[in-house]
């Protein structure tokens, strides 16, 4: 694998190499010293365009635990509306030497434009509605540390289906490991075709939610809202929300996920996502072991 | 002027006539036994003299921004795609929507020995609100009315504006599309723009537009042109409108049919375009039309980009390609081949159609023509487009046949 530009076409061995490299770096990290020097020399770019509080951090940690040398670029908006194409961004950038670069963006293709138009390995931190690889691995790593197989589960994902890359990403990933994922949400945010993802779409929450192995909660986001997708949050929560009537009625042995910040009490109530059932803070601390590891991989082509 | 043809193969009245001497002057074509004497002749064996093109959709971003291109870069392109005419279209650089700047173009380009005709704006600022100066307009140059490649916001607008337009000698040029999906990235609604995230246009924003442009043209009985459709139900619609009556044209974009929506998988930005590229199927039935004779003329839609704006990632990149160099080769290839029947519906889509839907004569009989030579081969490279320019999805591709020269009014152009 030269660049992690998303999960689409990736095979299955791959995919698995990413996971079961997380595992050593998760466990690594339940020790008291939880630094190697795997990445020592290897300098790394995490290149936000978009904001990002937890992504980034996680993207930090796990370079700082792999002793990379970083360097952090925020910047909010298009390098085109401050005068400097997103290329000479990049351009000047890689001149500084850089090895790898971690890219979060708003347009769909930033990391696959970066990876064509420099020498620097890239790993998608999240592009648009199009890709966010290394949260999907971190949810697959999840449900693996629970389940044990992938193959076989039924994972539901609910909400925001049209503007997430993380359900893309998901879909892509779970269905090349042999999960069933069913996609339920307010039909002005589901996407219209979905025959390239292969997945099944549910009519109604209580459909989606019963006989789930995972039920993921998506984050609505206030601007759509705003942009005439929602009517309101309250009528959202009352059809789509997570709730913890619904699970005890419709699945109550099912684990819940969700990618954060959790919206509380709109997508996923405050009771779920504070229960044995929830495990949005393992979903955390997986995240920095699997970008270890997807880091570590990518890093492995240095040089070679 | 005058000009000596050897050997070409000669376009009168829709069929290809070999002729051993073709004399070309500004009073006409002539075909006489021997060589006239004190005239250098231009041998051209295995070559076509046909009509020269017209192009329904220019933008040489003159005036206001001749630091991606010109006017004289727009004639350097119309030279090397065999094009004598072609429709200036209103943008916003400034808009030509009103006398004095209709009058600053027409004074730019009225010397060039091409002919680039002015549409003007259908509404102040292209925002289909307020009517402009339509007549004045027309009497300081303007030949045609446009919205861009901007939607109307209002039914009542486009009737009002084509009320007044009646006015005027002038077809009104408009692009079929609700205002809503006017702006922003171009895709089309679909299972790439859902790969992918983004918001794609839908057809009906492009069938619902035809519908009223045709109900409003019926109702208050001017005369309207279509631009660029790209949905088979378009072209019905447009088709029995005409046969009802309504005086309506329609052109459709050729890279649309050369392209489809699987193409843009990888989102390549010289394929931002708008209109957006269609389904697969759909491109393949709009061919079908084409080669039938559903529409009355293709487009090569010239919309010069500067490089800086095209390699960033694609919603933030601006839609359009350059084509007017490539278009007649690429028409085509889409027609399917080479053979006299093609060029023959190719003269008639990029010829005789367009400049019909402008109210002009067939460019042979005004002694426009282009010499075309069917055996060249052309790797198109960015050294083949005029000005600093070279926003075109063929890039590196090979195209048969190339335009060798224009020859307008007896005199040999672009040799």
């Amino acid at each position: 694998m030269k660049h992690l530009l998303g999960l689409q076409g990736v095979p299955e061995e791959e995919i698995y190499a990413i996971l079961d490299t997380a595992k050593s770096f998760r466990e690594l990290l339940d020790r008291p010293v939880k630094k190697v020097p795997s990445l020592r020399g290897t300098t790394i770019v995490n290149l936000f365009f978009e904001n990002s509080t937890r992504t980034r951090i996680s993207f930090e940690l796990a370079e700082k635990r792999l002793s990379a040398d970083l360097i952090n670029f925020t910047s909010s908006g298009s390098s085109i509306s401050k005068g400097e194409t997103l290329l000479d961004t990049v351009h000047n950038i890689e001149s500084m030497k850089i090895d790898l670069v971690v890219v979060r963006h708003s347009g769909a293709g930033v990391p696959a434009f970066l990876a064509k138009n420099t020498h620097a390995i890239v790993l998608n931190a999240g592009d648009g509605a199009h890709e966010h690889p290394t949260q999907a691995l971190l949810d697959m790593f999840t449900m693996r540390q629970r389940f044990g197989e992938i193959k076989g589960l039924r994972v539901a994902i609910v909400g925001d289906i049209r503007f997430s890359r993380v359900a893309r990403s998901n879909a892509w990933g779970l269905k090349t490991l042999g999960a069933d994922v069913v996609f339920c949400g307010p039909p002005t945010l589901m996407p219209g075709d979905m025959s390239d993802l292969g997945v099944e779409i549910a009519p109604n929450l209580e459909q989606a939610v019963r006989g789930a192995d995972v039920v993921m909660a998506l984050r609505v986001q206030r601007e759509r809202q705003n942009d005439g997708y929602l009517a309101s949050e309250r009528e959202y929560r009352a059809c789509y929300g997570i709730t913890r009537e619904r699970l005890d009625a419709w699945n109550p042995s099912a684990m819940v996920m969700h990618p954060g910040p959790v919206n509380r009490n709109i997508e996923l109530d405050s009771e779920v996502a504070d229960s044995e059932q929830s495990v949005i803070l393992d979903q955390v601390t997986n995240g920095v072991a699997v970008r270890m590891a997807a880091l570590y991989l990518l890093a492995g082509g240095i040089g070679k | 002027m005058k000009t000596l043809l050897h050997d070409a193969k000669v376009w009168e009245n829709g069929r290809f006539v070999p002729r051993e001497w073709t004399l070309l002057t500004e009073n006409g074509t002539e075909f006489p036994a021997a060589a006239p004497e004190g005239i250098e002749p231009v041998e051209a064996a295995g070559q076509y003299l046909l009509p020269a093109l017209a192009e329904l959709h220019a933008d040489f971003r003159q005036p206001g921004l001749e630091h991606i291109y010109t006017f004289a870069s727009g004639f350097e392109a119309m030279l090397r795609g065999g094009f004598s005419c072609a429709l200036l279209t209103p943008e916003e650089h400034p808009v030509i929507d009103n006398p004095s700047v209709v009058e600053l173009v027409r004074r730019q380009v009225e010397n060039l020995p091409v002919d680039m005709r002015i549409a003007a704006a259908i509404s102040a600022d292209l925002k289909g609100e307020l009517l402009p100066e339509m007549v004045e307009m027309v009497h300081a140059g303007a030949t045609a009315f446009s919205n861009g490649l901007k939607g109307l916001p209002t039914t009542r607008y486009l009737e009002l504006a084509l009320t007044y337009a009646k006015q005027c000698p002038c077809r009104v040029h408009l692009f079929p599309t609700e205002r809503a999906w006017s702006s922003g990235v171009s895709v089309p609604a679909g299972h790439v723009a859902d790969l992918y995230g983004l918001p794609g246009r839908p057809e009906f924003a492009e069938t619902i537009s035809v519908f009223r442009i045709i109900e409003v043209a019926r109702a208050v009985g001017a005369p309207v042109h279509v631009k660029h459709v790209t949905l088979p139900s378009s072209v019905e619609m447009i088709a029995k409108a005409k046969a009802e009556g309504v005086d309506v044209t329609c052109d459709v974009p050729l890279m649309d049919l050369a392209f489809d929506e699987e193409d843009l998988v990888g989102l390549d930005a010289s394929l931002h375009l708008v209109p957006p590229l269609r389904s697969a199927a759909r491109r393949a039935k709009m061919a079908e039309l084409v080669r039938a004779g559903a529409v009355d003329a293709v487009a090569a839609q010239h919309i010069p980009v500067l490089p800086e704006r095209k390699t960033d990632h694609f919603s933030a990149t601006e839609p359009g390609s350059v084509g007017l160099e490539t278009a007649f080769p690429l028409l085509l290839e889409v027609l399917g081949g080479a053979s006299e029947e093609t060029l023959a519906r190719a003269v008639e889509l990029f010829s005789a159609g367009p400049r019909r839907v402008l109210g002009l004569g067939p460019a042979d009989a005004a002694g426009e023509w282009m010499l075309w030579d069917p055996d060249a081969t052309l790797i198109v490279s960015s050294s083949d487009f005029a000005g600093a320019v070279s926003n075109s999805p063929l890039m590196g591709q090979t195209l048969k046949g190339r335009c060798r020269a224009l020859v307008l009014r007896g005199e040999l152009l672009g040799a």
